[in-house]
């Protein structure tokens, strides 16, 4: 895993889930309150629609009372209810209409003693129907208010029923009235409180709001969305045969949660809100964490791994305070040591190497004096014994002289070359690479060619010692070409070095015989050669001259296909 | 065309009664009779300038053929037709101040009295043959053109498709005659006491009036709302035409107004596809007889018999019967029809039809609608007394197509009578020397 990942995951166990745990506590800790709440006021809602319909069923009563007062003193209604006076008929049937009206009630009947009813003024036309059961049930019920389904022409009304009676010329009569209850009624039950108020009765329902009609407030399935409470209402139906006296409608108070169901809504979309904004900032901030801490640390391991021990001019400078400045600094520090190291190293190695050179040379120097030395002591034992013989033992032992004297001189130049220190000054390559390839262009049956990309910059170095090592190179590839057949190719680029610094990329590719890893790996030791006449000096020279200009030298090949050296010099 | 029994001739002469001229006689003095209104029995003093209130608005572009009782009672008074019938079904002259029947009652000759256009060109019998010459109600009633013929100026013949025992069929306001040569009046010239004059008003309203064609006298028209007839005696009304009970109670109660009545011109029926849904236990006199005492509250009585519906000649209804969908629990009346509606609960309180049933007020279009689908129980008003009975009941099926089977198949089981109403004229005065009755015709007694 990542650091950014480790860090974003850190953000959202640090964060998010502290604000998961924040918003579910607070989600439900409205919820219940809430929800207590609403039901403490459809409590008090109850028992505010129970006192208003109390208060309503007394009203009835009352205006029963006052109606029934005014028929015992009323001489036309005891004339056509006594008497049966014919001319007072219409005035019987028409007096409950008019008392209805004017005592502001719903449903008014007058029914004689046989249940008979002689005047009805909601529903005008029933006369002479015996319904003595009406009287007869809502004098069953205690006394406070009672429901009473009742017919009319168009219908059935629910009226909040009351009873009373009143006695003309010996005979007892019966009011029965009340107040309609409709919508407009349970709504006005519910006043100013934000509360619907259902009735449900057998066979119906009826509600202040028209969709609770089907609820369980109204008759069908239960809400899910809505605080209940309720009470029981005694209950008559004037249409059944016999009413029952245990008949009863419940009145529902429902509080409709909509208003707690959309505070939960807002709570859960500020918290995904919330939790959106705050894993948007997390990200934000953890990408900029990391790149803060990451980028230092890959630019340090970048520089890093360009380090060896040929490329120790590394720097770590900065100026951070922080751990990633401690350890740029520790890293510098290091490769300092190692560019000390290396010095030293390298200082070792030369001294080991002049050691080396010294007994090599000594050796060298010794395989070339014996011969000599042989001869001389050859030609000294012929002059002294045969010396008329000498001129022809010399010339015969000439030929070892001159070759042991060549030897020794070619020894010398080598050692020469060894010994050369060039000095860095502003060099170009292509112009050093324009006169190697010239001076090769008729070696043989090879081909040899140049690619030289125009604009380079120059290289600090000695136009020599890059003479000498093009001219080292080019002839070892040259020499490598089974049979001086094949291709030598020259190439030089410019390139980006360590450090963004500008460079030169030379290559010389050729498609001789190649080296397995072996050779490879020893190519640029001093004195080993593959060749039959070689000194095993010239890619030694190579190797120790491209570092004196600062820059590296690799190797690639492949026995049978070909090698490639690729030299890149600092400009 | 099936032929009048001889039923009937008895029973409407037994309606008739003993003011009811004979047959072929002169029209007698109207001075005693119980149906008319004279301007000397009334106490207020008689100007030239009265107010006629009417329950119904009145359009002139309508004329001379009314569509409701106020245009009636008002082109009544523009357009006369030959004959007359008082509120005992008496026939009465009118145009005609003469008449007699024969060949069953199929032929009618009249004699025309000294009458004149309001333009003061005399109405002759070739004027009456080319009004009905002229209008399509004629031949409905069976009054074909080629079968008028004017013997004279005077004498006029006249042969029907059908039999009658008095000449009713020439008291439709359809057969009313009225010239198109109206010379100067917007309206097609009559031959009535008056004309009917439009005055619009600074505000944008039409008044009408009918002004005397001799004389001076003017009754301003003014529409009231049907249920403010008391406001209006109490305010300036001369003479009004009301069906509000308590209106004709108020009036009789006051000495300054009078009140006749007009003739019973409406029954109500109740109208169902299942058939006679109704059962009285036998005594449907006396069941209807209650209802028009108790269950509505209007001058009802309860409808007797015979009636029209019940004698209608075989294939006088082309129409093909319909079956009728099956009933909604309803029962429907007009809204605004306050004794349809005392009726029809009455029904439900009674629970003679079904249990369950309940009433229902349809304002138009909707009641007609209704009507025509037949699947309801209706409770509606159709003519009391019909000058034709094949055109009422091509009308009536017009209305509701359902009823065209059983009201040919007879008798009619689909339509059961209830109650008759009628409608009473209030006045507090007339103009001097003129009378009101006769349907509600004003006339002078120099005419």
């Amino acid at each position: 895993m990542t650091f950014r990942a480790r860090l974003l995951l850190g953000f959202a166990a640090v964060v998010l889930v502290p604000l998961a745990v924040l918003a579910y506590g607070l989600w439900r800790d409205v919820d219940r309150r809430l929800t207590a709440q609403y039901q403490r006021r459809v409590d008090a809602a109850v028992a505010a629609v129970e006192r208003d319909l109390h208060r309503r069923g007394a009203a009835v009563a009352a205006r029963l009372d006052a109606l029934a007062g005014a028929l015992t003193d009323d001489n036309r209604f005891r004339l056509a209810a006594v008497q049966g006076a014919p001319s007072e008929r219409t005035y019987l049937l028409d007096v409950a209409g008019r008392d209805m009206r004017l005592a502001g009630l719903s449903a008014l009947l007058v029914l004689d003693e046989g249940g008979r009813i002689l005047s009805s003024g909601h529903f005008r036309e029933e006369y002479d129907r015996l319904a003595p059961t009406i009287p007869a049930a809502l004098a069953t019920r205690d006394a406070g208010v009672t429901l009473l389904r009742t017919r009319t022409a168009e219908g059935w009304i629910l009226v909040l029923a009351g009873l009373d009676s009143l006695r003309v010329g010996g005979r007892r009569f019966d009011l029965v009235g009340g107040e309609a209850i409709d919508r407009e009624f349970l709504a006005g039950l519910a006043g100013g409180l934000d509360v619907a108020v259902s009735l449900r009765f057998p066979g119906g329902a009826l509600s202040s709001d028209p969709t609770l009609e089907s609820t369980p407030a109204g008759g069908g399935a239960a809400p899910t969305d809505a605080v209940v409470g309720s009470l029981t209402l005694p209950y008559v139906d004037a249409g059944a045969e016999a009413p029952l006296v245990s008949d009863t409608a419940r009145i529902f108070v429902t509080q409709s949660t909509t208003e707690l169901r959309a505070l939960r809504r807002g709570v859960t979309v500020w918290f995904l809100a919330s939790v959106g904004a705050t894993a948007g900032v997390a990200l934000l901030l953890a990408g900029w964490l990391a790149s803060r801490l990451g980028r230092p640390l890959a630019d340090l391991a970048g520089k890093t791994a360009h380090i060896d021990l040929d490329t120790l001019d590394v720097r770590f400078e900065t100026e951070r305070k922080d751990e990633i400045g401690v350890l740029a600094r520790l890293l510098d520090a290091m490769t300092q040591r190692l560019r000390r190291s290396a010095v030293r190293l390298r200082e070792a190695e030369r001294r080991a190497t002049l050691g080396d050179l010294a007994r090599q040379v000594n050796h060298d120097i010794k395989n070339g004096l014996t011969p000599i030395r042989n001869v001389l002591r050859h030609l000294a034992g012929v002059a002294r014994d045969r010396p008329d013989t000498l001129p022809a033992v010399f010339a015969e032992r000439r030929g070892t002289l001159d070759s042991s004297v060549e030897y020794l001189e070619n020894l010398a130049a080598n050692y020469a070359r060894l010994s050369m220190r060039p000095e860095r000054r502003p060099c170009d390559v292509n112009r050093t690479a324009r006169a190697v390839l010239q001076d090769l262009a008729g070696a043989g049956g090879a081909t040899v060619t140049g690619d030289l990309a125009e604009g380079l910059p120059p290289v600090r170095g000695d136009d020599v010692a890059l003479r000498r090592i093009l001219e080292n190179l080019m002839r070892n590839a040259l020499e490598s070409l089974a049979d001086g057949r094949g291709s030598v190719r020259l190439e030089t680029r410019q390139i980006l070095g360590p450090g963004g610094a500008p460079a030169v990329r030379i290559t010389v590719t050729d498609t001789g015989r190649g080296m397995t890893g072996d050779v490879i790996d020893r190519i640029f030791d001093d004195f080993y050669t593959t060749k039959e006449t070689g000194t095993g000096l010239g890619l030694s020279v190579v190797r120790r001259l491209v570092m004196d200009l600062g820059g590296t030298l690799k190797v690639e090949s492949e026995p049978g296909v070909g090698t490639r050296f690729v030299m890149e010099i600092p400009a | 065309m099936r032929r009048l029994s001889l039923v009937t001739p008895l029973v409407v002469a037994a309606l008739v009664g003993a003011c009811g001229p004979p047959v072929g006689g002169p029209a007698p003095e109207p001075a005693p009779d119980p149906c008319v209104l004279a301007a000397d029995s009334l106490d207020a003093p008689a100007g030239p300038n009265l107010t006629l209130a009417l329950g119904a608005p009145v359009d002139p572009a309508h004329a001379p053929i009314p569509v409701n009782h106020a245009e009636a009672l008002v082109f009544r008074q523009l357009y006369e037709t030959l004959v007359l019938v008082d509120c005992e079904g008496a026939v009465r002259p009118g145009l005609a101040r003469s008449w007699s029947g024969a060949d069953d009652g199929r032929v009618w000759e009249f004699v025309l009295r000294d009458a004149r256009f309001w333009d003061g060109r005399p109405v002759t019998a070739g004027d009456v043959a080319a009004a009905w010459a002229t209008t399509p109600h004629a031949a409905r009633l069976g009054v074909a053109p080629e079968s008028v013929t004017a013997l004279d100026d005077r004498r006029l013949r006249v042969a029907t498709d059908r039999p009658a025992a008095e000449p009713y069929l020439f008291a439709e306001p359809a057969l009313a005659i009225a010239s198109p040569d109206a010379r100067g009046s917007t309206l097609p010239a009559g031959s009535g006491r008056f004309q009917l004059t439009l005055t619009e008003t600074p505000d944008g309203l039409v008044r009408l009036a009918l002004v005397a064609i001799r004389g001076n006298a003017r009754f301003a028209v003014r529409t009231i709302h049907p249920a403010a007839a008391r406001d209006a005696l109490d305010g300036d009304v001369d003479l009004l035409i009301t069906d509000d009970p308590d209106a004709v109670n108020y009036a009789k109660g006051r000495a300054d107004l009078a009140a006749i009545a007009l003739p019973w011109d409406r029954t109500y029926v109740l109208a169902s596809a299942q058939g006679a849904p109704i059962t009285t236990g036998g005594d449907a006199a006396a069941f209807r007889a209650s209802l028009a005492r108790d269950a509505v509250r209007a001058d009802a009585r309860g409808a007797p018999p015979p009636f029209w519906w019940e004698r209608l000649p075989r294939g006088c209804l082309a129409a093909e019967p319909t079956v009728p969908p099956p009933t909604a629990g309803r029962i429907l009346h007009e809204r605004g029809d306050a004794a349809a509606r005392g009726l029809a609960a009455r029904l439900v309180a009674l629970a003679l039809l079904e249990r369950g049933l309940r009433v229902e007020a349809l304002a138009a279009p909707e009641f007609p609608a209704a009507l025509r689908s037949g699947g309801d129980h209706y409770v509606l008003s159709v003519p009391r007394r019909v000058l034709d009975a094949c055109a009422a009941a091509r009308d009536l099926v017009a209305r509701a197509p359902w009823l065209a089977g059983t009201l040919e198949s007879g008798p009619a089981q689909s339509l059961t009578p209830l109650i008759d109403v009628r409608r009473h004229v209030l006045a507090r005065a007339l103009p001097a020397g003129a009378t009101v009755g006769w349907g509600g015709t004003i006339r002078f007694a120099d005419r």
